[in-house]
């Protein structure tokens, strides 16, 4: 049993979709573990750029330092490896889309996916061109136990996904993908995180659509108004973090 | 009056070679047909091929990928695998019965054979041992990969205006029983050496000229309007099996590869010849384009042997326009390191 007065301290770290995982815990719609202590941190929109690895920990500067006080509410100004017992990447630009996007495309088009090996190399080159990943790699090196929570497929239904310019235009046969399909790029992703010391966890298969979407019924609120693709409710969130959720337990148990 | 008067100076080494020298040289080729930036243009052979694929690319020229990286397989990682090498993924093709065995392969005219090498529990293709350093993760992964390459061949042959052959060697190894011609000789790379089985040989003049002329027929016979460029790769073998001296062997092969490219080129219209085989080997040369190791050839050979090649294309059909580029075309340049040539893997058995 945990003991109640030495709680496991876990960080949500994230761009804008951290919102999504902070209402699903707020409104009740999961159950966060017991004797688990969490916070938030992180940056939205172009300052979750100003976060940068230095000095031993992660660091907001700019606008990104205001933004994560903010988030936060304790007064947080930085990540360091110690600080928590387990740090829960969320989103964080690691856009799941623009690895299965194109691989679902050529795995239609080939009616096979490249070898293995090929394709962990590329997973590995998608996700060390993520500085959030890199930082989540740098953390775990240090010693910190990290969780990835990659931002989810675009949704259904919101916007005309085959329009000029957008997602399903470019990779149109990738809505043909089946499940099979999906979980060998997901396992691609999952062992160069495992490699990096991270542990990834993939979308629910049962929030997917269309071969290659998040249902629509996952759609943030307002969604179809702004056209917003990317950001997702807090059920969505909710369902998600079942899978996160006895994740953080293992992690604790194992420590 | 005889032949030898009113010749252009061309036709005299005192004023071809002796005169200007090896840098002075002009007019090696003679083009057959125009080459320009706008025709497609696929490649393959031996290593040397890698040199003439980049160059055109880097000259703004249109070489074609038919068989391009996976998404985020970039640089020395794609190339590492295969990809970007040549225009399909076969990995170095050294010889004409090699061409001609991918064609048939890849249009069903040939039985597919069932051999697969296996060490330590990875999966190696016998066409193409080096094709996944690490070997595939399972026999039908390599059957998966190796379709792909065949639909990339078809691509290439089928929708291509000049396909470029660099012939390498005549030495190969061969199944006995089954007459699949290998990549490299089993148990080299991967596989195990069977000398019942695996069989070399050294093609003679003859099984040349008749694998070349093969493998064209059959890439007219799918492309009626394809044209041929032949070279020959000036790079010596790393090793030979024929039991003569390294250097004599290399001759020998170098010899009937030249031969047999000229005469074909010389009685088919479709196909040329174009000589970066005699600008780097040739004497008049010194060796000036070899590496110290008298094999590898240096930049500087590459970039003289596709100075030529432009200047006779310009000389005989006029300057070519160039072909707006958008940025991803222009290629990265490449070192003598990233040229990928299989055969060298020989060296590793070198005492």
């Amino acid at each position: 049993m945990p003991s109640p007065h030495n709680p496991s301290r876990v960080c949500f770290f994230g761009d804008s979709q951290i919102a999504s995982a902070r209402l699903a815990m707020t409104e009740g719609l999961t159950s966060v573990p017991d004797d688990v202590d969490i916070e938030f941190w992180g940056a939205t929109g172009p300052a979750f750029r100003q976060i940068e690895w230095r000095g031993g920990a992660m660091r907001a500067t700019g606008a990104a330092l205001e933004i994560a006080l903010t988030i936060n509410g304790r007064g947080r100004d930085h990540l360091a490896p110690g600080d928590f017992d387990t740090f829960v990447f969320y989103g964080a630009r690691l856009r799941t889309a623009e690895f299965f996007g194109p691989y679902l495309q050529w795995h239609a088009a080939h009616g096979t996916f490249p070898s293995a090996a090929a394709l962990h190399i590329a997973a590995r080159t998608f996700m060390d061109d993520n500085r959030a990943y890199r930082n989540a790699v740098t953390l775990a090196a240090h010693g910190a136990r990290v969780i990835f929570v990659p931002a989810p497929l675009y949704t259904n239904g919101v916007t005309d996904l085959h329009a000029r310019g957008r997602f399903l235009h470019a990779y149109p046969r990738a809505s043909e993908a089946d499940a099979d399909a999906r979980a060998v790029l997901w396992q691609a992703m999952t062992a160069v995180a495992r490699s990096g010391g991270v542990t990834l966890v993939p979308q629910p298969e049962d929030t997917v659509t269309n071969g290659v979407l998040t249902k629509a019924e996952f759609a943030c609120e307002g969604a179809v108004e702004v056209g917003d693709t990317g950001h997702k409710s807090a059920a969505f969130a909710a369902r998600w973090l079942q899978d996160v959720w006895p994740l953080v337990t293992d992690l604790r148990q194992a420590a | 009056m005889h032949p030898y008067e009113n010749l252009g100076s061309h036709a005299y080494w005192k004023t071809a070679v002796a005169e200007p020298g090896a840098h002075g040289l002009s007019g090696l080729w003679t083009p057959k047909f125009s080459i320009k930036p706008r025709h497609r243009i696929v490649t393959a052979g031996s290593c040397f091929a890698q040199h003439i694929g980049r160059a055109l690319s880097d000259r703004g020229y249109d070489w074609t990928d038919c068989e391009p990286a996976p998404p985020f397989l970039r640089g020395a990682d794609a190339r590492g695998l295969g990809y970007g090498v040549f225009s399909f993924r076969t990995g170095n093709i050294y010889t004409p019965s090699m061409l001609r065995q991918w064609l048939e392969l890849a249009y069903g005219i040939r039985p597919e054979d069932p051999e697969v090498w296996e060490k330590e529990g990875r999966f190696y293709d016998p066409l193409r041992p080096a094709i996944e350093p690490g070997g595939f993760a399972s026999a039908d992964e390599m059957w998966a990969a190796r379709r792909v390459t065949y639909a990339a061949l078809r691509t290439a042959v089928e929708t291509a205006q000049v396909f470029v052959f660099t012939l390498g060697l005549t030495e190969r190894w061969k199944n006995r029983t089954t007459d699949v011609e290998y990549g490299l000789c089993p148990g080299t790379v991967a596989g195990t050496f069977d000398a019942d089985q695996h069989v070399f040989q050294n093609a003679s003049l003859r099984q040349t000229d008749r694998a070349l002329n093969g493998a064209l027929r059959l890439m007219r016979a799918k492309n009626p309007r394809l044209k041929v460029l032949l070279t020959v790769s000036p790079v010596p073998l790393t090793a030979t099996a024929s039991g003569a001296h390294v250097l004599v062997s290399t001759q020998y092969s170098k010899s009937v590869l030249r031969a047999v490219a000229g005469e074909t080129a010389s009685h088919l219209a479709y196909v040329d010849y174009f000589p970066s085989f005699e600008i780097i080997t040739h004497p008049i040369f010194r060796g000036m384009f070899f590496a110290p190791n008298m094999r590898s050839v240096v930049p500087e050979g590459v970039a003289t042997v596709m100075k030529h090649f432009f200047a006779d294309q310009t000389r005989v059909f006029g300057a070519p326009k160039a072909r707006k580029l958008q940025p991803e075309q222009v290629a990265a340049p490449v070192g003598e390191a990233d040229v990928k040539c299989e055969e060298e893997l020989l060296n590793a058995f070198a005492a």
